[in-house]
């Protein structure tokens, strides 16, 4: 059986349009033989192809993004709202309260759902034309695996980093 | 020193980082958060300029778009003689121009792709769609059968070439027009 050309990567995410409301699919991202793969899925039924040859590949970047505990609090806050009136509610208020308790329950769900998987980042990766966002590395621990993968595949494609751009006090034997 | 412009993946802000070692850390200067850097060789060395073409001398066979240069190569597909500027490594091959040019028309080089339909994904719901509206199967059957056959042969994803779900589509898609007829024989027999 011939081996898989395709390796996925850990992590997927939605991608959204520019001010982050409407999903217009979901993207992954593979390793490829010489190069890493990022697919979007368009509307189900499109696959949209960017590839990455590790021979190209300058840097990746990972910078701590807010967005995932700011997306919980908001969710929280909007699901305590909703589900502390029935708190106060007498018996004659018992169906509205399970309509509100049924209403708040899905954002606190959500709320800690999104928490679990961990501080959230954004992950780029950069060449001599182009820096992209990888939107499929959404989380820290995602991005720690993906990221060892890529970079043994990449260091194979460019080999070592050139000893002359160290600097002097990390140069071995430098005084 | 090599530098690598970026910008901070929270507040946006246009950084540089020097190309000192290969893991570098930078605070942004506005946000204070810390970016973490994996940098890379060929930030240091950037790709060489491809060296011009050789002049061809008499004798010697020459490129076939640029008579004047030297051939220093044959194309794989079309076994054309190529000089180094029309030379296209791709998939393994070396390719001309033309045959480049041809191959992404007809989908014969996979790594020039950069979108595909997912035909078979889509006959496939065609076809669970019927099943879950019957009513509606006599209509969809058909299309379903239709976008099957019409792109049997067209590529799927890069990642998977099976055609299971074409298979599958077919087969919910057959039964079902088999379960119309049934039923009509029924209805006109009664």
């Amino acid at each position: 059986m011939p081996a898989k050309p395709y390796r996925r990567l850990p992590g997927r995410s939605l991608i959204s349009n520019e001010r982050k409301i409407v999903h217009q699919g979901r993207q992954e991202f593979y390793l490829g033989g010489d190069h890493l793969l990022v697919l979007d899925r368009q509307g189900g039924y499109t696959e949209r192809y960017k590839r990455f040859h590790y021979s190209d590949i300058q840097a990746l970047t990972l910078c701590p993004s807010p967005l995932w505990w700011r997306r919980s609090l908001l969710a929280a806050l909007l699901a305590g709202l909703l589900m502390h009136p029935v708190l106060w509610m007498g018996p004659d208020w018992i169906e509205l309260g399970y309509v509100l308790f049924a209403c708040g329950l899905p954002l606190l769900l959500f709320s800690a759902a999104n928490l679990l998987p961990g501080p959230g980042v954004v992950c780029k990766v950069h060449t001599q034309v182009q820096t992209e966002t990888l939107r499929a590395i959404g989380r820290r621990r995602a991005a720690t695996r993906a990221l060892a993968l890529l970079r043994e595949r990449i260091e194979a494609a460019q080999g070592a980093w050139p000893s002359e751009s160290l600097d002097s006090e990390e140069r071995p034997g430098a005084g | 020193m090599a530098l690598l412009d970026l910008n901070c993946g929270n507040c946006g802000t246009a950084l540089q980082i020097e190309a000192r070692q290969p893991e570098t850390r930078v605070a942004c200067r506005r946000c204070g958060r810390m970016i973490e850097a994996l940098l890379f060789p060929r930030l240091v060395q950037p790709v060489p300029a491809s060296e011009a073409a050789g002049l061809g001398s008499e004798g010697e066979a020459g490129c076939f778009n640029h008579p004047d240069k030297r051939a220093e190569g044959v194309c794989d597909l079309c076994g054309r003689f190529i000089c180094s500027l029309c030379e296209i490594d791709i998939e393994g091959r070396k390719a001309c121009p033309n045959c480049l040019e041809g191959g992404r028309k007809k989908h014969k080089f996979k790594d020039l792709e950069r979108e595909r339909t997912r035909w078979d994904v889509l006959a496939f719901n065609l076809a669970l769609l019927g099943l879950l509206i019957f009513y509606l199967s006599m209509l969809i059957a058909p299309v379903t059968l239709y976008v099957s056959l019409r792109h049997w042969n067209t590529p799927l994803s890069v990642l998977s070439a099976s055609r299971w779900r074409f298979v599958a589509a077919i087969a919910l898609a057959t039964l079902q027009l088999a379960g119309w007829g049934v039923a009509l024989a029924v209805m006109l027999g009664a």
